[in-house]
C-alpha cells in the first residue's frame, strides 16, 4: 500500500511544482511581450496602393462634396436645441427649437423614450391646421385609460399652424409653450415658434431633407 | 476642414501630404456615405459631420494620441461617465379615467447639462478616447474618475501588450464642450481620429 502511494505522491509534487513554474512563465513572458510592443512599436500598415496625384485628391474632394445636400435643407442640433433652414452655405432660418426630453415612460408593460430620432431625415408632407390624434402614451402620462370613444384622440389648437412629417410619427410643429423652446421638453417631436413655423413650413419643399444630430 | 488641421502626427507621418489627404478623404466619403452623424477629431476641435458637410463644431483645448500613427476611422462601441448619468423614468402604477394628479411632471427632463464632463469612449477598434473637462470634482467624484482612468489604462496597454493597434487619444476641453460631446457621441457613430 505505502509503495504504491509513495510513487504517487513524488507525481503530485512534480505535477504542482511544473504548474507553479507555468504560473511564475506565463505572466512575465506576458509581461515581456508587452513590453517589447511599447519599446518597439511596429507602425501602422502603410495603404500599398498606387502613388495618388493631386487630380486624384481633387476627383475625392469633388466625390465628397457630390454627397452635400442639393437645395434647402434643415440641421437640428437637439443638444443646443436648435434649428437652421440653409440653402448651401446661406443660413434662412436661425431658430430655437425644443427637442426630445429623454425621459422614459413605463405603464401597462410599455416602455416609451421620449427622444427625438437622429439622422437624416425628409419632410415626407405637411399638414396645415394639424389636429393632433393623442396617442396612447398621452393618456398613460396623464395617469388616465385609454378613451373607449376614438372621437376623444383628438384635439385640435396644440401643434400650430403647420405640422411636417419625418416618418414615423414623428412632426415638426407648433407649440403653446413658446417659454419652453430652447430645451429638451418634446415626446420626440420638433417644435418651433409661430413665425419660424410658418416660415419653414412656405420655404421648404416636400422632401427637403432634415439632419439631426 | 484643412487637412493639415486634422492630425498633427500627419505632418511628421511618412509619405507624402497627398496621400496622406487622400487618405483622409477616402476615410471622409466611406462615413459620408451613411445617413447619419460622424465625428473627426483633431487638435484643436471634434467637427460633427453630416454627408460630408461639418453641422457642429466643439474646441478642444489639447488633444494627445498615444500610438496614432496614421489617421483611422473606426466607431463608437461604447461609452462609460466616470460618475452616472441623471435618467428620468416615470412609472405609472395605476390608471383612472378622473385621475386626481398628472403623473409626469414636464420639467423633468434630460438635457445636455445632465451629461458627464469625464468619461472614455470604446471604439469598435479596440481604441480609447478618454475626454475630461475642467469643472472640480469633490472627493468621491475624483476618486471614480481615478477609477475610472486606471480601468481604461489598463484595458488600453493589455491590448497593445497583446500586439493590438490600439490608440489612446486624451481630449481636454472645457466642461460645456466635454457634455455636449458625450451627447453627441451615439453606439455606431462613425469617427474619425
Amino acid at each position: 500500500m505505502n509503495q504504491e502511494s509513495q510513487p504517487d505522491s513524488e507525481k503530485a509534487t512534480r505535477r504542482r511544482r511544473i504548474l507553479r513554474l507555468c504560473l511564475t512563465i506565463i505572466p512575465a513572458l506576458l509581461v515581456l511581450l508587452g513590453f517589447f510592443h511599447l519599446v518597439f512599436e511596429p507602425g501602422d500598415p502603410v495603404d500599398p496602393g498606387k502613388p495618388i496625384t493631386e487630380k486624384e485628391v481633387l476627383r475625392l474632394e469633388q466625390k465628397l462634396k457630390a454627397l452635400n445636400p442639393k437645395g434647402y435643407y434643415v440641421v437640428i442640433d437637439t443638444a443646443a436645441n436648435h434649428l437652421w433652414l440653409k440653402r448651401g452655405d446661406r443660413v434662412l432660418i436661425d431658430a430655437k427649437c425644443s427637442t426630445g426630453s429623454g425621459r422614459k415612460l413605463e405603464c401597462q408593460g410599455h416602455t416609451w423614450t421620449f427622444e427625438t430620432p437622429r439622422g437624416e431625415l425628409k419632410i415626407g408632407g405637411k399638414i396645415a391646421n394639424p389636429i393632433w390624434r393623442k396617442p396612447d402614451w398621452a393618456f398613460y402620462e396623464e395617469g388616465k385609460t385609454l378613451p373607449k370613444d376614438e372621437r376623444e384622440r383628438y384635439e385640435d389648437n396644440v401643434l400650430g399652424e403647420y405640422a411636417m412629417a419625418l416618418g414615423d410619427g414623428y412632426f415638426i410643429h407648433g407649440t403653446l409653450y413658446n417659454r419652453m423652446l430652447g430645451r429638451n421638453v418634446t415626446h420626440g417631436c420638433v417644435r418651433l415658434g409661430s413665425a419660424d413655423l410658418i416660415r419653414l413650413a412656405r420655404t421648404a419643399p416636400v422632401g427637403t431633407k432634415v439632419y439631426i444630430f | 476642414m484643412m487637412v493639415a488641421e486634422l492630425a498633427p502626427e500627419l505632418r511628421a507621418s511618412e509619405g507624402s501630404a497627398t496621400q496622406q489627404q487622400a487618405l483622409i478623404l477616402k476615410l471622409r466619403l466611406e462615413l459620408a456615405r451613411q445617413p447619419k452623424a460622424y465625428v473627426e477629431i483633431s487638435r484643436d476641435m471634434v467637427a460633427a459631420c453630416m454627408r460630408g458637410m461639418r453641422v457642429k463644431a466643439i474646441p478642444v483645448r489639447s488633444s494627445t494620441s498615444y500610438y496614432a500613427s496614421t489617421p483611422r476611422i473606426s466607431s463608437v462601441l461604447s461609452k462609460t461617465p466616470a460618475v452616472p448619468t441623471r435618467e428620468v423614468v416615470v412609472r405609472v402604477e395605476t390608471i383612472s379615467e378622473n385621475p386626481s394628479e398628472t403623473v409626469s411632471n414636464p420639467e423633468d427632463i434630460v438635457s445636455v447639462d445632465d451629461m458627464p464632463d469625464c468619461y472614455s469612449i470604446e471604439l469598435a477598434d479596440g481604441s480609447f478616447l478618454w475626454v475630461v473637462g475642467d469643472s472640480g470634482w469633490g472627493l468621491i467624484n475624483a476618486k471614480r474618475k481615478e477609477w475610472l482612468q486606471l480601468k481604461v489604462a489598463c484595458r488600453f496597454y493589455l491590448r497593445r501588450a497583446l500586439g493590438r493597434q490600439v490608440s489612446l487619444t486624451i481630449l481636454e476641453m472645457d466642461s460645456t464642450s466635454a457634455r455636449h460631446l458625450f451627447w453627441l457621441l451615439q453606439p455606431d457613430m462613425g469617427v474619425i481620429y
